[in-house]
């Protein structure tokens, strides 16, 4: 219990006049909950009560964040010895796999591929009404491009590809996975051993290259994770809350727990608990990266900045980027053309942008799937000039930006993609390679569409 | 509702009197019960409370005249008073004596806690005025979570959105409240 909660636990006592309010405004009772009381009253009563059918209440009514916040009744997962063998047999041949497309693409790629001079179109219809608004996704690139670098498709098997972060570059600065650890005095697993140094999924890039297998040395520190330790999964209690697997994860000598969720159609959310445990913040794995013609820069998510040079890009989004200190790794952002849309079923997305507190986020509402994912475009502080629609155009696709309710601040996005024919299904960690980005700054908003 | 409507109703089927007054009242009873209440009681505790409630109005409903009074206020200061009795016994019970209306239920006013509960009154007040200034979703979240003890499932179920979104919501939101609170000067 922190401080935070404890003067949430104050709301109760309030005066005669705002509970009258709060009953009116903020109902609560269910009809199984009138049921219930129905029920009881009958029975003290004395009165026949035999053809009320209620549902018990199952659920706790004290420390309603427990199934966010706890790491109590932690269960041990012991991974199967033929999972451990396949996933080092399906990481081998990922590994392959790029190698090989490095090597066949590496003749036909050419930096102008992303050469991203050419200004996108602006309707006019909107253009002289939104004089504030800038629309810019030609040379200048923000780091509200995010691509996480990693795959974490096909989670069907997800366990092993997750603990075993396959497709990260085994180096010395990365720490240490354990996959199991010993409960310590008060039930929580703490790290063990350390096994051979394994990079943490939610901080590294991808697949090395064939390139990297002759990469300089390592000479500059890696933002990454420098322990994880897997305590995972959770309990059953938690899982079936919202989590399924849990990661303790040292950070820089602090730690934080980072948790998982698998969602029905195939995504996969992140959370990372807060300083208190008691509260997750819904980040999804995401990493930051600038394309500045054809130099890279790499954020990591505790900030701190890596360097590189877009050696081999190709149109089909896979590019190779050699880092300052050699090393190179593989990215991949969806088809060029339309990388930066997600088309699921052909229908529409719609984005919700909300600078509710900190940043302007925005997400992903896909329609008839469910579900929202959402990304963080940085140094956004207001959306309070937005005042009329505009509309962006590229390659035949059309997104209207629209406030949707200037009291709450949200900014609905909506793509249409009227020809499409193909049916491309992503999960999080491919939209998290979908470069939509707003950026609204001292008057100007600026939408960065990757690669265009 | 007048008098001869409630004799009717009363006279007609008990039944059917407890399922208006759970219909139009249970709400109330229910907030007025988990606000004196919080979080000493389970939610099997307040529903037996509610149902207690109902159950007394019901055998004393002859002393309820719509001409001297409302069947709300009525039944709200019944609500009160046996909300009051059931945080006696189940504080007694888990032998806590530390909670939300203590001093106001069990000790005469001296200077000393009449500051304190002063205090107290003054900052849950600033307290509900920031959760309402929150705006929707984030205020009813709260609202739900902290007042009601709801699960963020439940919540989730509530507002029609998903889990996710309300508890990053309500982290938000609370970590908002904490500044407010922070930078305020509520006891001024």
């Amino acid at each position: 219990m922190n401080e935070n909660k404890d003067f949430m636990e104050q709301l109760n006592g309030l005066d005669d006049e705002y509970v009258e309010e709060i009953a009116e405004n903020y109902p609560v009772l269910d009809e199984n909950e009138k049921k219930r009381i129905l029920k009881q009253c009958l029975q003290k009563s004395g009165l026949p009560d035999g053809d009320i059918e209620v549902t018990e209440n199952t659920e706790p009514y004290e420390d309603n964040e427990e199934d966010e916040i706890s790491v109590s009744g932690i269960e041990r997962y012991d991974r199967p010895l033929w999972r451990k063998y396949a996933g080092s047999a399906a990481v081998l041949a990922i590994a392959v796999l790029g190698i090989a497309s490095v090597v066949v693409l590496h003749g036909n790629m050419n930096v102008d591929d992303f050469d991203l001079s050419t200004p996108p179109v602006v309707s006019n219809q909107y253009e002289e009404q939104v004089q504030v608004t800038e629309i810019v996704s030609g040379s200048y690139i923000d780091k509200g491009y995010r691509a996480d670098g990693f795959d974490y498709a096909n989670q069907n098997d997800y366990q092993g590809k997750i603990v075993g972060a396959a497709t990260a570059p085994p180096s010395p600065e990365v720490g240490h996975v354990v996959d199991e650890g010993e409960p310590d005095n008060n039930g929580n697993n703490q790290p063990e051993t350390p096994s051979p140094a394994t990079a943490s999924p939610a901080t590294n890039p991808p697949a090395t290259t064939a390139q990297q297998t002759t990469a300089q040395p390592v000479t500059t520190a890696q933002p990454v994770i420098t322990s994880t330790t897997v305590i995972e999964p959770v309990s059953s209690e938690a899982q079936s809350s919202f989590l399924d697997l849990l990661y303790y994860v040292e950070v820089s000598g602090s730690s934080e727990y980072m948790g998982f969720a698998f969602r029905p159609d195939g995504t996969l959310t992140k959370y990372v608990f807060d300083e208190y445990g008691d509260a997750v913040i819904n980040t999804i794995l995401e990493t930051t990266y600038e394309i500045i013609g054809n130099q890279f820069s790499y954020v990591s998510p505790d900030g701190s900045r890596r360097t590189g040079t877009i050696v081999n890009p190709n149109d089909s989004g896979n590019f190779t980027v050699k880092f300052d200190n050699g090393e190179l790794y593989n990215f991949n952002i969806q088809r060029p053309d339309f990388k930066a849309l997600v088309l699921l079923e052909g229908t529409n997305w719609f984005w919700n942008a909300d600078n509710y507190s900190e940043n302007l986020e925005i997400e992903f509402l896909p329609d008839g799937v469910g579900g929202n994912y959402i990304i963080y475009p940085p140094d956004v502080t207001t959306m309070d000039s937005i005042k009329v629609p505009f509309t962006y155009e590229k390659n035949g696709y059309e997104i209207t930006f629209h406030m949707e309710d200037p009291a709450y601040n949200i900014l609905k996005a909506e793509l249409i993609v009227p020809e499409l024919s193909e049916q491309f299904v992503f999960n999080v960690a491919e939209l998290e390679k979908v470069t939509l980005a707003l950026e609204y700054t001292n008057g100007s908003i600026k939408y960065f569409h990757n690669g265009n | 509702m007048n008098d001869s409507e409630w004799e009717q109703l009363l006279a007609s089927s008990p039944r059917d009197a407890y399922e208006f007054l759970i219909e139009q009242y249970g709400g109330l009873i229910y907030t007025i019960v988990i606000n004196k209440l919080g979080r000493f009681g389970t939610r099997e505790d307040v529903e037996d409370c509610v149902s207690d409630i109902m159950v007394e109005f019901l055998k004393n409903a002859g002393n309820f005249s719509a001409v001297t009074g409302s069947l709300k206020t009525y039944i709200s200061t019944v609500a009160k008073f046996r909300a009051i009795d059931a945080f006696r016994r189940i504080s007694g019970q888990n032998n806590h004596y530390s909670g939300i209306d203590d001093e106001e239920i069990n000790l005469p006013p001296s200077e000393n806690n009449t500051e304190e509960e002063a205090e107290k009154r003054i900052f849950r007040q600033e307290l509900w005025n920031i959760v309402k200034s929150l705006g929707e979703p984030d205020s009813s979240i709260i609202i739900y979570q902290y007042f009601y003890n709801r699960k963020i499932s439940e919540i989730a179920r509530i507002l029609g959105m998903t889990s996710g979104a309300v508890q990053k919501r309500s982290l938000r939101a609370r970590k908002k409240i904490g500044v407010i609170l922070e930078n305020g000067d509520y006891y001024e």
